[in-house]
């Protein structure tokens, strides 16, 4: 199935976490903050699978300021 | 009251003069922002930090060498008094967690994310998020060059504005804060929060 990430269209396997998928993109997930479809996710929500269509977005959150 | 922004329309000047702007951290981003905010016409400002000020601050935050050892509020409330003297300030010499972000910042247009660790940053912009708060937040300006490599992204449908240079591994590199491009960012904060209370896409 496709989904977007980061404006880029992307093939993943059904039954892909959020997770799962942040790692496959080279994101440590505890690193970034990320938002499906337009809302930012929980730490926890990163367990969820992503869905046909979804338009997801993940930031690093680095310091440095 | 003071008018230093002639230029502004009486209506945006009332916009941004009513306008109450929480400052999570004020350190590089935070101190410098706040300063082009209070010199943009904010005038009511909260601003929440739990350190001194320390010399090694004096590269790229907006505190002077006599100020050193002093609460990091309180220094940087007498430095925006003397641009503005008559702000609002409600100065919060304490440290901004889960559990009571919301409660600091719960009266805030906007809040600006200025903390410096990744883990205050993401709890700062989840907890802000949930209680429906726009957030101006910043990430990965370390070192310096690279100027046009810093942009604005938006994100959370417009709840949530994230200024940094994207770049993957720039948390990799150890990049220490410089004034120049902390300043860069901490400006682009600010011009963000102008944009969005007068109505303007950032």
């Amino acid at each position: 199935m496709k989904i977007s990430f980061n404006g880029i269209s992307q093939e993943v396997a059904a039954g892909t976490t959020i997770a799962e998928f942040l790692v496959q993109q080279g994101v440590q997930p505890a690193a970034v903050v990320a938002e499906r479809n337009g809302e930012i996710l929980d730490a926890g929500a990163l367990g969820d699978v992503l869905n046909e269509g979804d338009v997801l977005n993940a930031f690093r959150v680095v310091a440095g300021g | 009251m003071r008018e230093i922004n002639a230029y502004l329309t009486a209506q945006q000047r009332d916009l941004l003069a009513r306008a109450r702007i929480g400052i999570a951290g004020a350190g590089g981003l935070g101190s410098n922002c706040a300063m082009h905010l209070v010199r943009s016409g904010i005038r009511r400002l909260v601003v929440a930090d739990f350190d001194r000020v320390a010399e090694s601050n004096l590269n790229r935050q907006f505190f002077f060498a006599d100020q050193v050892g002093q609460r990091k509020v309180e220094a940087l409330g007498v430095n925006l008094l003397r641009i503005v003297p008559d702000l609002e300030l409600e100065l919060l010499d304490e440290e901004v967690t889960g559990g009571n972000a919301s409660a600091l910042f719960g009266a805030c247009d906007i809040v600006v994310e200025a903390f410096d660790s990744s883990c205050a940053k993401q709890m700062l912009i989840r907890t802000m998020m949930a209680a429906g708060k726009t957030v101006v937040a910043a990430s990965g300006i370390g070192g310096w060059g690279r100027s046009n490599a810093l942009q604005l992204r938006r994100m959370a449908a417009g709840k949530l504005y994230v200024v940094g240079d994207f770049e993957s591994d720039v948390g990799d590199r150890g990049f220490e804060p410089f004034s120049p491009r902390v300043g860069i960012a901490a400006a682009m904060q600010a011009n963000t929060v102008i944009a969005l209370l007068l109505g303007e896409e950032p």
